[in-house]
């Protein structure tokens, strides 16, 4: 077995050495397409009122509609075809997820970054403020900003980054303090290039491995914190009806045996979730300079 | 120490303070503060005295050290729909949700801790590859749904467990508590075993990655060179050096668990803090949100303190200087 | 079972590490005994497998080290292939290892008398009362002072040199026939480590106990043992009394570290330093190890030397031994 020069190849087939991993790789691939191409794989578009029937409400998975239609997974209270509701529901909670944790990455740095070069007091100020925000739980800050500040998309991916951004700080200040000091800083620096591009092309190969660990993980979690949210109540509107949403509608038909207006949005945030994490796991076990024999 | 602990009071205070300003900014401030305070039933001359008697026509700094003298007082406004102080709504309803989170926290410990002891010991075996897979699981599991299904199977489909609510209690040193009796212990099982899952989680794997940074260390090595029993060296020497970061990350884990009841106590009609805030939240009464952000921000901040001074408490190194030579 | 012979007959111990790159060999046809009472200075360079031997001895490799053949007779008993209950009765009691850095080996959680007691109770029945007496004794033996405070208290509030006397006392308790210290003073400063050079061998003299003492230091072997073996790529390649192998070395090896060392008349000389760098006992090729770095060495060397005995009471592994020449 080659050990590969090439750094990337290695990193590759450390990857795959874990079936789970690739695994979850392959499913999580196949639900973001599945979000991606939901107005296009969906039998109909369960949000245009002209296309669902509201005697359709409620049929067992596998039933046929006064359409023509196969209901795979059933159909909610309105009618909708819930696979379809999936689809456009996984559009959703994928999109504010990613939106979040890539908004919430690209703060962080730049507060990391910032801490790092400009040091003294307002490095221990920033990271103080780090602290504060990490020692309370997301769930409670998002309450508390969405209390305030009412539902909606924008809102709920605010109070997502308002607490996200403190972990890609804290990595993005470290590995930019480490660079600091490294010599080939001042070699740059005396060969006149330009700040950016120092911090380009010497800071990002070191802080690249955390920052993609904590950004997947962070992502699963801002899907999974949103779902919560909207299952509340309190996170997205009813015009944007994320997997929270669907499963919180099905919640008052659980008690009389219909259940798959809440179990089917669940497992397919389950997989898109589950598969997140686990694909985390194994980059995090990969990346993980100590744990290299 | 007493430095140290004097210190740690004094920075909390000071956070107490920055959290207080900031819910005072987003509610007074930012929020509209008519809106937020006053009952929108408030006849236009009921709203004139209001704003008058909140103070919300005098100066923003005036109206935050009016705020925090009735915050310390205990004042925190009445609540819109049940008409008491708001304070005491949530004061009421604060021990069922105590009840619940001490209960997850319980059975997170004691799972998870040998739990992670086995996968940590033997990390290729199918238990232990499992355990694993299923710590992940834990996390990615969001526990509204997990809830929901529980009742599901339990309730429902099997009908041996209720399906909400909390079941009989019974009064020991003037709370309330339903784990003494057989109807409160069907109840409590399944919302505390649905908040626990989280925690469990974290408990196994943290205790694993403490079994596996514990045992290459030369003192594994040392004390099986004196020839102890594999027993004891898991069990005293591997066990008490993980256990001080475990305890600091359960304590915070007690205070998660206090927020995340919020989602439990919704999904299984738990009547505790949590519930109360969201039915708040939906019914627009403002005063218990605030009180209950004020409540939590402090019972967070005390969490913290307590956990700090754990640690130091824990660790001889921490806690004891150099002995004279 | 014990009686006037050797307490420790190691015979062509072979440790390897089966690893991703390749075997290791860290120890590869390594033979030595050790006497009642007799020290014996295991002296090589780090990656030259000393360490490795002493933790065959104990049994105490990690994965994926294994012995692959050999046999280790402690007081007539083969300890390779001994099941591990029955090895674990015997470390701590016939045979005892201290290690190098003192601050690492004693769990910081716990106190001292904790550390010391179990040693006691994992061997015989005794109560914890008698066996803090006993633990008491044990660490006035090795002259730490106001025993019954330092008792009570954890490894960090004492000095490096402190620590490693309680390590030995640790090492002492249970009388074992055989003590193995692994670099034991290196990390502490040179008058502590003369002190407790001194106290240790004469613990031994007095006790009868056989001692392996592994360092990379020559200075310290001279003062201490009585024979010494020179390691190196795995393999002894010179083993004989101290005073002789020092007056009079026959391996260039051997040359090559005694003249690196500073002495007394050497002012104003240069040091002699051994070119090149000690092999990782990995894929090595066949021949002498030493091969590359050795003054010496011509085509014969492509061959693995064999052990030969030139002169009485001396082994060397080597083509061309210095005989009849000054160093």
């Amino acid at each position: 077995m080659s050990t590969g020069d090439n750094p990337f190849r290695r990193f590759v087939s450390d990857f795959a050495e874990s079936k789970l991993a690739v695994g979850s790789l392959i499913a999580f691939t196949l639900v973001l397409l599945a979000a991606l191409l939901a107005p296009w794989i969906s039998v109909q578009n369960p949000y245009d009122l002209a296309q669902i029937d509201i005697l359709d409400g409620r049929l067992r998975p596998g039933s046929t509609g006064m359409n023509g239609l196969t209901y795979w997974l059933g159909t909610d209270d309105q009618g909708r075809d819930m696979l379809s509701a999936i689809f456009y529901g996984l559009r959703i909670s994928l999109g504010v997820g990613a939106m979040s944790g890539i908004i919430a990455l690209v703060v962080g740095s730049i507060v990391g970054i910032t801490a790092a070069y400009v040091g003294g007091k307002l490095d221990t100020l920033l990271m103080r403020l780090v602290d504060l925000i990490l020692s309370f739980p997301i769930i409670l800050i998002a309450l508390i900003l969405l209390a305030v500040m009412g539902r909606g998309v924008d809102k709920v991916i605010f109070a997502l980054v308002v607490r996200q951004w403190a972990y890609f700080a804290r990595i993005v200040r470290g590995a930019a303090l480490v660079e600091r000091e490294k010599e080939y800083i001042e070699a740059a620096r005396s060969l006149a290039l330009s700040r950016p591009r120092i911090l380009f092309r010497h800071l990002m190969p070191n802080c690249i491995a955390p920052l993609i660990v904590v950004g997947t993980v962070n992502v699963a979690n801002a899907i999974q914190i949103e779902a919560t949210l909207s299952f509340l109540g309190v996170g997205l509107p009813v015009t944007e009806p994320s997997l929270g949403l669907l499963i919180s509608n099905g919640y008052e038909y659980i008690l009389s045996g219909q259940y798959w207006i809440s179990v089917f949005p669940g497992v397919a945030l389950l997989i898109a979730v589950g598969s997140l994490n686990l694909v985390a796991d194994q980059l995090r076990d990969v990346l993980n300079p100590r744990l290299q024999t | 120490m007493t430095v140290f602990l004097i210190r740690r009071l004094m920075q909390s205070v000071a956070v107490l303070l920055v959290m207080s300003m900031l819910v005072f900014v987003g509610v007074f401030a930012i929020g509209n503060p008519v809106e937020l305070l006053i009952a929108p039933e408030a006849t236009p001359a009921e709203r004139e005295e209001t704003i008058h008697n909140l103070g919300l026509d005098r100066p923003l700094w005036a109206q935050y050290i009016a705020f925090l003298k009735g915050a310390v007082r205990g004042e925190l406004g009445n609540s819109f729909i049940h008409n008491i102080p708001a304070l005491k709504l949530i004061l009421m309803r604060a021990p069922a949700t105590l009840e619940l989170a001490s209960a997850a926290i319980l059975i997170a410990v004691v799972f998870g801790i040998p739990f992670g002891l086995w996968a940590g010991l033997r990390p290729n075996s199918i238990f232990g590859r499992s355990i694993m897979a299923g710590s992940i699981l834990g996390f990615s599991l969001p526990t509204f749904w997990i809830g929901l299904m529980m009742v599901l199977v339990f309730a429902v489909s099997f009908g041996w467990l209720p399906t909400s609510g909390r079941g009989e209690t019974v009064r020991i040193l003037g709370l309330s508590v339903s784990f003494l009796t057989l109807d409160g212990l069907k109840h409590i099982i399944l919302p505390a075993v649905n908040l626990s899952l989280f925690p469990l989680a974290l408990v196994i794997r943290l205790t694993r990655a403490g079994v596996r940074e514990t045992l290459p260390l030369d003192f594994i090595k040392f004390a099986r060179a004196k020839g102890l029993k594999t027993r004891r060296v898991i069990l005293v020497h591997v066990l008490k050096n993980i256990m001080i970061p475990i305890v600091t990350v359960v304590g915070i884990q007690f205070g998660i668990v206090l927020a995340f009841a919020v989602v439990t106590e919704s999904v299984f009609a738990w009547p505790g803090m949590g519930k109360l805030i969201i039915d708040s939240i939906n019914h627009l009464d403002r005063p218990v949100v605030v009180a209950y952000l004020l409540v939590t921000v402090l019972i967070f901040i005390l969490i913290n303190l307590v956990v700090d001074v754990l640690y130091s408490v824990l660790d001889p190194r921490v806690r004891l200087g150099e002995l004279k030579e | 079972m014990s009686g006037p012979g050797p307490t420790l007959i190691v015979d062509d111990l072979r440790t390897h590490f089966l690893t991703k790159a390749g075997v290791i060999k860290a120890v590869d046809g390594v033979s030595f005994s050790v006497a009642p009472g007799r020290i014996l200075g295991l002296v090589g360079e780090s990656g030259s497998g000393k360490s490795v031997t002493g933790l065959s001895i104990m049994g105490l490799l990690d994965w994926p080290g294994r012995i692959v053949g050999g046999r280790i007779i402690l007081d007539g008993e083969d300890l390779v292939g001994l099941p591990e209950e029955r090895l674990r009765q015997l470390r701590g009691f016939r045979v005892a290892m201290i290690f190098q850095d003192s601050m690492t080996t004693l769990n910081p959680v716990l106190r001292i008398d904790t550390q010391i007691i179990e040693a006691l109770q994992a061997h015989r029945a005794i109560d914890r009362k008698a066996a803090l007496r006993q633990a008491a004794e044990a660490l006035k033996q090795v002259g730490i002072p106001a025993v019954d405070e330092r008792l009570k208290a954890y490894p960090h509030q004492f000095s490096g040199g402190m620590r490693q006397r309680v390590a030995i006392a640790i090492a002492m308790l249970n009388e074992p026939k055989l003590i193995i210290a692994d670099e034991p003073t290196t990390a502490l400063d040179v008058t502590i480590q003369a002190q407790i050079l001194y106290e240790t061998q004469k613990l031994c003299r007095e006790k009868g106990t056989a001692l392996i003492w592994i360092t990379h230091d020559l200075t310290v072997v001279a003062g201490l043992a009585d024979e010494v073996c020179v390691m190196y790529a795995g393999r002894i390649v010179e083993h004989g009394g101290v005073d002789e192998v020092l007056d009079r070395p026959l391996h260039p090896y051997t040359v090559g570290l005694i003249g690196s060392v500073p002495k007394r008349g050497w002012r104003g000389r240069a040091l002699y330093q051994i070119q090149g760098m000690a092999p990782l006992p990995l894929n090595l090729p066949p021949g002498c190890a030493f091969r590359e770095r050795c003054p010496r060495a011509d085509e014969a060397c492509s061959q693995d030397p064999e052990v030969s005995t030139p002169l009485p009471g001396r082994r060397v592994r080597c083509h061309h031994p210095h005989l009849g020449e000054d160093s």
